[in-house]
């Protein structure tokens, strides 16, 4: 019996892909470990552009499908040590065929359905993974980018899976949207994706509003037309057919309006300019995906009743604003 | 079949072990189809149907094992053709087995380019295991178990984080929810009936069997919710082995990732399991139809098993259509039907 525990277990080990070493096996240094793959429509069919770092790599290849661009890439490369099963990203470039990308991650045994995706809105995948210099790459400011948006609640990068789910359930889901600015990546709202194609945007300004129905958390920085800078720091969301319900509590982060906390009638109407700014947005991004006909927060096609309610039980650091006035002697 | 010295605990971890093999085949993308977002709560109302069906055949086993009770039951003329029938059944089931397994680590890790060396290799593992007799078979059952229940365990961690809990409660028509049981039920029903071969009087008493199909069920509710929380019912419902698409997806702190390669290796231990309980079960049942000893239809049980894997997965559509609907739907009828006829013969004997 002990021989045949051993047998089995050295199957094991070969059936799970150890076998291949003897055959496969190459030195880590030849291994090119790609971290960023860009996807752009192109005359053959796909064009595939990579960001590896160690060792540095930046190339664009095209072929009639993503699986044969792959193909061209490593005869571009001159490298069988491509290894896609660490991608931390996949950039979309407009007019990118998403449902065959989604197909490709789905399928692939490298790639994963928890890769981050983002669709760019004015500038090719390929144009965005030559961004960065010799310190960094564009998979850092992608990383830098995604913390900074879950930190801020200004936006989300949902995964390939997310998108899939969302999609195959609904026919419409959301992706997260970035553009190239200042010669860097910024977030720049979302991209509504319906029956597989990417049909409008929900702009930056409205962009945290999306973060509040999704319930997705971060805080939300909110500047009030005040001045006023408010901190969203919890949001409870009550969605159903016709109704949007959302009930916040904020905190005073930067009181440059220098309005008086411990006013209560002052508070209420700090309260209020928060209620109709988040109403604004919520409104806003309600009425595109109802527009587009992508009901994505599965609120109905029909007339909304949106209803924001908002406390600001705190103030940071100080209550009421520092007097600056004096008298001169 | 010399099954003497085997202990209930021994004769429920091969159960417990043998059962990951169909459990992950069909598991969840097949309930999720049927039941969608609903399909934990199918496998929780599979425990009725198979807790009556575990009724119905202790019932039958309470004189001892189910090959010498279709025996008493039947003439030696029926027994022998039942017996020669049931034989074929385990050799075309582990055919069927074998591509499965091999189509498994072909889209799940692409290991191999073809099915052959997969099949290959656990026949040879499985052939000694059968030509020995059931004692090491169960014996080895007894210590694999806790290392598939461990990994498992930490799988199902795992996944937790990455859970959507809104798509488990996304419950469809009662009408789907049961339909969704089907898969299970059948699992349940096909693993109780195999194990009845090897069961003596009295032995394991109802409360175990009880026991075993309550753990199967939370079990399989668990890897449902996991598995529809993480990928989507409709998603799951679409992939071939939404199970190891979900570990391909899995990371412990983001320390260690990318660990499908040897947890898929380590389910060649089910797959191991389960077919050496086949070609056992073929040995004893084709030593009852030809009246020889049964040692030496292990290795024509084998290559019965070989030509079926070669024939019904000739492309993986047909073997979808053998390994989801044909097999679960004649395990069914041949577990539920074949009880109920030695149950019906044994009345129409003793008046």
């Amino acid at each position: 019996m002990q021989k045949l525990i051993l047998m089995i277990l050295i199957a094991a080990l070969l059936l799970s892909g150890c076998g291949r070493v003897w055959a496969e096996a190459r030195p880590i240094d030849e291994l090119v470990q790609v971290e960023t793959v860009g996807l752009d429509p192109d005359d053959a069919g796909a064009a595939l552009s990579i960001c590896a770092s160690a060792p540095e790599l930046r190339e664009t290849a095209s072929g009639g499908s993503i699986r044969l661009a792959m193909d061209a890439m490593e005869q571009k490369t001159g490298s069988a040590g491509l290894f896609y099963a660490h991608t931390k990203f996949l950039l979309l470039g407009p007019g990118a065929d998403i449902p065959a990308a989604l197909d490709f991650v789905a399928r692939s045994s490298d790639m994963r359905l928890r890769t981050p995706v983002l669709l760019l809105k004015n500038a090719s995948a390929a144009e965005a993974l030559q961004l960065g210099g010799r310190e960094t790459d564009v998979t850092a400011i992608l990383s830098a980018l995604k913390e900074d948006m879950a930190r801020h609640g200004v936006g989300h990068v949902f995964t390939c899976g997310e998108v899939l789910r969302s999609l195959s359930a609904d026919g419409c889901a959301l992706a997260a949207a970035a553009e190239l600015r200042d010669n860097t990546l910024r977030e720049a709202g979302y991209g509504i994706l319906k029956d597989g194609h990417c049909v409008g945007w929900i702009e930056q300004t409205d962009a945290p509003a999306v973060n509040l129905l999704l319930g997705l958390g971060g805080q939300e920085d909110v500047l009030l037309p005040s001045g006023a800078t408010i901190t969203i720091d919890r949001c409870r969301r009550d969605l159903s057919e016709g109704s949007v319900c959302l009930t916040m509590k904020a905190t005073l982060t930067e009181n440059a309006a220098g309005v008086n906390l411990s006013d209560p009638a002052v508070r209420r109407a700090l309260e209020r300019e928060l209620c109709a700014e988040v109403l604004r947005q919520t409104r806003n991004v309600v009425l595109q995906s109802q527009t587009l006909g992508a009901d994505l927060f599965v609120v109905g096609s029909g007339s909304v009743t949106i209803t924001v309610r908002a406390s600001i039980g705190r103030s940071l650091d100080l209550v009421d604003p520092i007097e600056l006035t004096g008298r001169t002697p | 079949m010399n099954h003497e010295s085997l202990t209930p605990k021994q004769f429920w971890a091969l159960s417990s072990l043998a059962v990951l093999s169909p459990l992950l085949r069909l598991l969840p993308g097949r309930t999720a189809a049927l039941a969608g977002g609903g399909a934990w709560l199918s496998c929780l109302l599979a425990f009725g149907p198979l807790a009556l069906f575990s009724a119905l055949l202790n019932y039958v086993l309470r004189r001892g094992a189910l090959a010498d009770g279709i025996a008493r039951a039947f003439s030696p003329r029926v027994s022998r053709v039942l017996f020669a029938a049931l034989t074929l059944w385990f050799w075309l089931y582990g055919g069927v087995l074998l591509r499965s397994g091999a189509e498994r680590f072909l889209t799940a890790m692409s290991v191999f380019r073809g099915w052959l060396p997969y099949a290959v290799l656990l026949l040879a593992l499985a052939i000694p295991a059968a030509q020995v007799g059931p004692k090491p078979l169960f014996r080895a059952a007894e210590i694999f178990l806790p290392v598939l229940t461990a990994v498992l365990l930490l799988v199902l961690l795992a996944a937790l984080p990455q859970m959507d809990w809104s798509e488990p409660g996304r419950l469809p028509k009662f009408g789907e929810v049961v339909h969704g049981a089907v898969p299970l039920w059948n699992i349940g029903c096909g693993l109780l009936f195999y194990g009845a071969f090897f069961r003596r009087d009295g032995a394991p008493n109802r409360k175990q069997s009880a026991k075993w199909l309550l753990r199967l069920c939370l079990t399989a509710a668990a890897i449902c919710t996991l598995g529809i929380g993480v990928l989507g019912a409709e998603v799951t419902a679409k992939l071939s082995h939404p199970f190891f698409v979900l570990l391909r997806n899995l990371s412990l702190s983001s320390a260690i990732e990318r660990f499908e390669a040897l947890i898929a290796g380590l389910w060649v231990l089910p797959d191991f399991a389960m077919l050496s309980l086949l070609l056992l079960l073929g040995r004893n049942t084709a030593g009852r139809a030809l009246g020889k000893a049964e040692k030496c239809f292990v290795l024509p049980g084998a290559a019965v098993m070989l030509g079926a894997a070669a024939i019904l997965g000739k492309t993986t559509f047909r073997l979808t259509l053998w390994s989801e609907q044909i097999i679960p739907a004649a395990t069914l009828i041949l577990t539920i039907g074949l009880t109920l006829s030695v149950l019906a013969a044994e009345r129409l004997n003793k008046q």
